[in-house]
């Protein structure tokens, strides 16, 4: 007799309401010859406003379904808000005239769709299966989405590389799950605890090839060469979409995988620690020679993605409340910084280049003003998200015995590298105008309302944090 | 107990490794080698070959496989359903309706944009 399994509608009905919207904006595309892609992106903005209001009710909320493969907790619900905000930012910058989308903008919209739906199962997994089946749903859709640039060689380059090296990856990861299962007899996180105690070479082995292929995906160095290239041929809205979303999704699974398995004991993360260290100065010292913003905010994201590891020094729920926090000023910070890039060149990919800032301060002096704000908290200034997210992370790593102040420090160094590195790009801006400059007359309004909320984001986490620490 | 468990995994893995190079290095040893211009070619069944092994062929070719391969996938997804339709009863018709929605409009977006067409 086939027992079924009982299924919470509401706890899924996130994915639920995405996955509708996804295929709405495929049969739309198809029954409309002439829908102007503008609203098929509204399509899927509504749909992502709208899995955020079924959001709303799991709020605060413990939920399992399917068996208990998929949770819906306080641990998943940031990372669920900012994959949804991500979609949203994303899919208006993507309505701008000159932004890329393949000439087909229905499965373009449904490509970023599903890739988010494939961020929240990563988020709310609670087995090795549902991380695999999220991992796969987020990168095949990207693979795909980093060559909608197509005429561009270099969106070309960044498909072929992206998949060529995230299959490597997944392969990686695919087999250390097997390890791990093979290790803990069960696929479920929770039983995988035992394991971890017992520690042994099966459970060490399938450990470590499931920390590279994570490590990948976090494009933590020395995992992180695919990076600067990829971001740099994708679309710019799907490179935003890439620097955030991916990020938020894989570090939920990286920050579940630690508190389940390894809670009582974090001694066994050294080599996460050590990826860390690495991250934060290859990330830094990388982005100093760059004259592209697109490969400049990859090396930053390297370096970003180092610091985030650093909360989860010494597990625990205050490392998590630490982690959502500088994840959600990292968000703001580079969809603003993205938002700025596609709201001067109307969405083009030509203002990825940092000559094209040149004189700004003086042309555009709001815009300036917004751009150096991103760059100022992306370095840590007092007053923006970023110094407050860098001083939780210190305060995190601090109390995390010797490998956790050895991160603090790298943390300190790496940031006084980085000041070079956002200086520079503050200084192009006030630097007088070539007699060549670009134009960089865009402006859209749907681009401005992105920049202005990653602004607002920026300074209400810098300046009264307690408005989203209160609640984590 | 005389053997671990894990003794007859150690004795397959040698067990396989001898007979594979027996098999590869016997008829080296044993047979008699005279070749010639014709024996040399690629087998064609008899046809002269017209090209070069390894060539680079259209990559609508690979379009084709994907899409057998979503084809492939869902007929193996329905086998179980067959075989246990009415233990499944409602709830495993609600699924695979879901299931067949999800990979119909797909199907639909495919056709309409030509991705079936030998262009």
């Amino acid at each position: 007799m086939i027992q079924s399994v009982a299924i919470d509608w509401n706890v899924i009905a996130p994915v639920v309401v995405l996955v509708a919207t996804g295929l709405l904006v495929l049969v739309v595309d198809l029954l409309s010859r002439s829908a102007p892609r503008q609203l098929l992106y509204g399509i899927g903005i509504v749909g992502s406003l709208a899995a955020f209001a079924a959001m709303l009710p799991l709020r605060g909320q413990e939920l399992t379904t399917f068996g208990g493969a998929f949770a819906s907790d306080s641990f998943s619900w940031p990372f669920d808000v900012l994959l949804l905000l991500t979609l949203t930012i994303s899919l208006a910058l993507s309505c701008l005239g000159k932004a890329e989308d393949g000439a087909n903008p229905g499965a373009y919209a449904a490509l970023l769709i599903f890739c988010t739906i494939g961020g929240l199962i990563l988020a709310g997994a609670t087995t090795l299966i549902g991380i695999f089946l999220g991992l796969e749903e987020l990168s095949l859709a990207l693979y795909v989405l980093a060559g909608t640039g197509y005429p561009r060689r270099s969106s070309q380059e960044a498909a072929l590389k992206y998949v060529l090296l995230g299959s490597l990856a997944s392969g990686f990861l695919i087999f250390g799950m097997a390890l791990l299962y093979g290790s803990a007899g069960s696929i479920s996180l929770a039983a995988m605890s035992h394991a971890a105690y017992a520690g042994g070479p099966l459970f060490i082995g399938g450990f470590a090839l499931f920390l590279v292929g994570v490590a990948f995906k976090l494009a933590l160095a020395p995992f992180h060469l695919w990076t600067p290239d990829v971001y740099e041929g994708s679309p710019l809205a799907v490179t935003a979409f890439m620097a955030v979303a991916v990020k938020a999704a894989m570090f939920a699974v990286l920050a579940r995988f630690a508190y389940v398995v390894f809670g009582h004991d974090a001694s066994a993360l050294v080599p996460l620690w050590i990826l860390a260290i690495l991250s934060m100065i290859v990330g830094n010292v990388g982005a100093i020679r760059q004259t592209n913003l697109k490969r400049l905010l990859a090396f930053s994201g390297i370096a970003q993605a180092g610091y985030l590891v650093l909360a989860l020094a010494g597990v625990g729920r205050g490392g998590v409340a630490t982690l959502v926090f500088y994840l959600a000023a990292y968000a703001f910070m580079n969809l603003g910084a993205f938002a700025v890039i596609a709201l001067i060149g109307n969405g083009d990919e030509l203002h990825a280049d940092l000559s094209a800032y040149r004189g700004l301060a003086f042309r555009r002096p709001m815009v300036a003003a917004l751009m150096m704000l991103f760059f100022l908290s992306l370095a840590g200034i007092p007053a923006t998200a970023g110094f407050i997210g860098k001083v939780l992370l210190l305060g995190q790593a601090m109390g995390a015995g010797p490998w956790g102040v050895a991160m603090a420090v790298a943390l300190i160094v790496g940031t006084l590298v980085s000041f070079y590195v956002y200086f520079q790009v503050i200084w192009q801006m006030f630097a007088p105008a070539d007699a060549e400059a670009v134009a960089s007359d865009g402006n859209a309004a749907v681009s401005w309302v992105a920049v202005a909320a990653g602004a607002v984001g920026v300074l209400l986490l810098g300046i009264v944090p307690q408005l989203l620490l209160a609640h984590l | 107990m005389l053997f671990s468990p894990w003794a007859t995994v150690a004795i397959f893995f040698v067990v396989a490794v001898v007979v594979a190079l027996l098999i590869s290095a016997v008829p080296g040893i044993f047979t008699s080698k005279r070749p010639n211009r014709a024996k040399s070619e690629a087998y064609e069944c008899g046809v002269p070959p017209t090209s070069a092994m390894i060539g680079r062929f259209p990559v609508r070719f690979y379009l084709v496989a994907m899409l057998f391969v979503i084809f492939d996938v869902e007929a193996a997804s329905f086998y179980p359903w067959a075989v246990r339709l009415r233990d499944l009863g409602a709830f495993g018709l609600m699924e695979m309706v879901t299931f067949i929605v999800v990979l119909g409009v797909g199907y639909a977006y495919v056709w309409k944009k030509g991705g079936f067409s030998w262009r």
